[in-house]
Order: C-alpha cells, then sequence, then structure tokens
C-alpha cells in the first residue's frame, strides 16, 4: 500500500548533540538514528561530532568510536568489519550500504546515519528482519534434487555451469537491495524482493538443482515475483555490486521462455 | 507479531528526505507518471474527439475550439511529450525484458538514450504539428 | 499457467504492438491539431487511418488497462482495490466501443 508519509510515532525529532573530544581538529558530524523502545518516545536523531584523527578508516570505526567512548546507549548490528556477514547494513547518507566497506573519507563532514528503510525498528539502527527471513525460508533455499541419484558421492558441474553461480553466491543477505526497493515498501508483505528473488534465481540457474519447473511456478505469482517494475534500485544499492535486477529480469525470461514450449 | 512490535516505528523511507532520488528511480517514477497521464487525460480525451468528429461539425467544431485553447493546447504538449517519453522509456522496458542492457553503466546510457530519444520525437511531433 | 506471468506477457505483447502504433498516434495527433470537420473526416476517411486508430484504441486500451490495475494493485489496498480494477475495466471498454463505433462510422461510412 502506497503510505506517503511516516506514522505519527516514527517521525524523527531532534535529538542531542554530542561535542568532540577537546582539541579535536578534524571532525566529522554523525547524525544517528535514535530509539528506544523503554521510553515510548518518538524516535530522535542524535550528532555525535567525532575527531578524525583519533578514528579508524571506515564508517563502522567511527560508530564503533561513538558507542565506545561517546555514547555506550547507540544500538546496531556488526560483526566480520570487512563486508561479508552483512549486519551492519544501514540508510547511510540517504542510500543503503554496509558502514564497514562505507570510507569516511567518502562522506560528507555531516553523515546521516538511519535504520535500513521501511522496517519496523527494533532499536537505533536495528531493524525487524524477521519478515525478511521468512521470505528466504519460503523459497526452500537448499539443493532440491530427489529423482537424479548423486554419483560417485558429489553431483559434477562443467565450468560453465558453475560460472552460471558466479554474480549470485557472493550475495550475503544484507537486505540493501530490499530494502532500496519501493516496490518492497509498498507490499513488503507479499512482494518477495530483490534480495529473495536474486536468491531464488541462484537456485534456477543451479545446473544440479532438480526442481526448476516447481520452484518457477511457485515464483509465478502476480505479487512474488511481478511487483518488481524494474525500478532497478536493487542493482544501485548492492554494496557487492551484484546485479538483482537483471537475476530478476533472468527469472522472468525463464518463465516466458516455458511458456513457449 | 506481539504487541510490542506494533509499536515499534517504521524506518523512514521516502524518496527525497530519508532515500535518495537517483537517476534509475527518476525515470522509473516519470515512466509511470506518463502512463498515468494518458489514461487519465489522454485517453478519455482521444475517445471523446473521435465521437465529436461523427456527431458531426458542429460539435466536432466545439471540440476542436477547445483543443485550441490554453487548457487543451497544454493537454496536446504535455500528451506528446508523454507518448514520447513512455514510447522511448518503454522500449528501454521491453529490452529489460529481455534480460539484456542491465548492466550498470548500460542502464544509465540507455536510459539517457532514452531521454534524448523522447525530445527528438516531442520535436519532431511539434515540427508536423506547425 | 498463473495470472502473473500471462498479464505480464500480454502486457509486453501490446507494448511491442504499441511501438508504431504510437508513433502513428505522434504523426496523426500532430496532423489533426487545428483541422477543420472536412480535414478530419477526410483524414479519416482514408482506411489505413482507420484501421490505425481502431487497433490503438484496442491495443493501447487493453495496455492502459493492465497498466493502471497493476498501479492500483501496487498502491490501494484490498477495500477498494476490486472496485477500482472493476471501474478500470469498464473504462477500457466503453473507450473501445467508442472508438470502434466512431470508426465504423467516418471511415467506412456505415
Ligand atoms: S544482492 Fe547485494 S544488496 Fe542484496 S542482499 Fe545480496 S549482497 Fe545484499
Amino acid at each position: 500500500m502506497l503510505q506517503l508519509r511516516l506514522p505519527k510515532n516514527a517521525r524523527p525529532q531532534e535529538g542531542k548533540t554530542f561535542p568532540a573530544a577537546e582539541g579535536a581538529k578534524r571532525t566529522k558530524t554523525l547524525r544517528i538514528y535514535r530509539w528506544d523502545p523503554d521510553s515510548g518516545d518518538n524516535p530522535r536523531v542524535d550528532r555525535y561530532v567525532i575527531d578524525l584523527d583519533d578514528c579508524g578508516p571506515m564508517l563502522l570505526d567511527a560508530i564503533n568510536k561513538v558507542k565506545n567512548e561517546i555514547d555506550p546507549t547507540v544500538t546496531y548490528r556488526r560483526s566480520c568489519r570487512e563486508g561479508i556477514c552483512g549486519s551492519c547494513a544501514m540508510n547511510i547518507d540517504g542510500k543503503n550500504a554496509l558502514a564497514c566497506t562505507t570510507a569516511l573519507d567518502a562522506l560528507d563532514d555531516d553523515v546521516t546515519v538511519f535504520p535500513l528503510p521501511h522496517l519496523p525498528v527494533v532499536k537505533d539502527l536495528v531493524p525487524d528482519m524477521s519478515g525478511f527471513y521468512e521470505q528466504y525460508a519460503s523459497i526452500k533455499p537448499w539443493l532440491r534434487n530427489e529423482a537424479v541419484p548423486v554419483e560417485e558421492g558429489e553431483r559434477l558441474q562443467s565450468h560453465d555451469e558453475r560460472e552460471k553461480l558466479d554474480g549470485l553466491y557472493e550475495c550475503i543477505l544484507c537486505a540493501c537491495c530490499q530494502t532500496s526497493c519501493p516496490s518492497y515498501w509498498w507490499n513488503g508483505d507479499k512482494y518477495l524482493g530483490p534480495a529473495i528473488l536474486l536468491q531464488a534465481y541462484r537456485w534456477l540457474a543451479d545446473s544440479r538443482d532438480g526442481d526448476t519447473d516447481a520452484r518457477l511456478d511457485e515464483l509465478d505469482d502476480a505479487y512474488k515475483l511481478y511487483r518488481c517494475h524494474t525500478i532497478l534500485s536493487c542493482t544501485s544499492a548492492c554494496p557487492k555490486g551484484l546485479n538483482p535486477g537483471l537475476a530478476i529480469a533472468e527469472t522472468k525470461k525463464m518463465l516466458l521462455e516455458r511458456r513457449g514450449r | 507479531m506481539s504487541s510490542k512490535s506494533k509499536l515499534r516505528p517504521l524506518s523512514p523511507y521516502m524518496l527525497g528526505p530519508y532515500y535518495r532520488f537517483e537517476f534509475q528511480t527518476l525515470m522509473s517514477i516519470a515512466f509511470r507518471l506518463s502512463g498515468v497521464f494518458m489514461a487519465l487525460v489522454l485517453a478519455p480525451l482521444g475517445c471523446l474527439w473521435m465521437l465529436m468528429l461523427v456527431m458531426g461539425p458542429e460539435s466536432f467544431a466545439a471540440m476542436q475550439s477547445f483543443m485550441a485553447s490554453w487548457l487543451g493546447t497544454a493537454i496536446g504538449w504535455l500528451g506528446a511529450l508523454a507518448v514520447s517519453f513512455h514510447l522511448c522509456a518503454g522500449i528501454r522496458h521491453l529490452a529489460w525484458d529481455t534480460a539484456r542492457f542491465l548492466e550498470k553503466p548500460q542502464i544509465r546510457a540507455t536510459g539517457w538514450l532514452a531521454v534524448f530519444g523522447t525530445l527528438v520525437l516531442f520535436a519532431l511531433t511539434l515540427w508536423v504539428a506547425s | 499457467m498463473s495470472a502473473g506471468s500471462k498479464d505480464w506477457f500480454r502486457q509486453r505483447v501490446a507494448a511491442v504492438a504499441l511501438i508504431p502504433l504510437s508513433a502513428w498516434l505522434l504523426w496523426a495527433g500532430a496532423s489533426l491539431a487545428g483541422a477543420d470537420y472536412a480535414a478530419a473526416t477526410a483524414f479519416f476517411s482514408q482506411p489505413l487511418n482507420g484501421i490505425a486508430a481502431l487497433l490503438l484504441a484496442i491495443v493501447g486500451l487493453y495496455h492502459t488497462q493492465s497498466g493502471v490495475t497493476s498501479i492500483i494493485e501496487d498502491y490501494i489496498p484490498s477495500g477498494a482495490r476490486g472496485v477500482l480494477i472493476f471501474v478500470t475495466h469498464v473504462g477500457c471498454g466503453a473507450g473501445v466501443v467508442a472508438v470502434i463505433w466512431a470508426v465504423v462510422n467516418v471511415t467506412f461510412g456505415a
């Protein structure tokens, strides 16, 4: 459903400002979205001025610095700090990205750090991803091949067959693409969204999988797949340089070719 | 969902204040707007125009004098622009539907090509009209 | 199979047909701007123009119906959705009937 304004309880207010440590010469201001589930107040945007000369190079370093040195209540997800776990996905200056692979140098002096868009917020920068994971489970993202017996203990692929998975298997399920998609904002309960559809295509493209027809049947739905209108925000947002828009187009093409048969 | 999750605020998302307007998003919005304009204004007006023509010289003259008014002229110009754009951007979408031209640089290039094609078609239409 | 790929495919088929037809529309619209009754009837007395108008109305309004339905499905929650989609179908259908009737009269002089 189209919703052009945030619900009343979701509108962010101006929050507090935490100045930089004394003697700081080069600074940047992080404007961080805060929401405390225990207070019942509206979300607010707190400003933390950090000393760049005493900080690592990435945005995640800066947020860690805020938590360690300025305000320990700031809450966010992070783990690997090298772009492989997908935990620190957030809306950075109006575009989804991973905080750990975003260099502070590339950002303006005022950096806006918000949670991934259009999700219920659990606390601060931590959105509720359970719907996303449920949708992932719904496509049964594992090798489905009962019919063909395994030869010599493994299912072999040619180089070409293996190459078809490049650009797909690297997905870290960070949901940057998913939550950048306006169609997912309006119909995220029924539309699977770019990340899940890329994952679905990852199994359609796998020569070892034996359930292609059933997978296509499951996707052939006005909402699950065809809410994609090729806006391509997803492809623009992916921090791993993958192309969910292309994966979705390939899926639609497979459905088209199947009609022809 | 528990009652707690109902109280959870929705994270900000709107294009403009919270999410960056990017070229591909603008093209998509323009594509949809041009379609809506044709559906709500141009198509009904076109059908009416044909009906007025059948009804005879007098009703047709009334129709054409409306088309010559400032409102009619504006609709005509906007209509030509909407058809031109929807045609060019639509061809781009049809190409995408064959899973081609979807690499990031191609998305940009075909986008500007569609904008350029729109301007050419629009100019041609105005030239024929004059 | 399911409504998903079927509707999607039909909308694209209509879109392909609309490439030449909308080019014709631009040309016809430009040629008929400011035309008087005699010029307009002369234009449509040519069978090719009549047929183009006919095809444009049928294919174009099919495409319109399918596009508008898709937009309604995107934005409108289930309550009003069905009503609006019904109105869209009726509107597009009425448009097709009107243009067929007009072309039959003007071009084929029934
Ligand atoms: S496709 Fe890219 S943006 Fe989307 S979930 Fe996978 S890694 Fe993240």
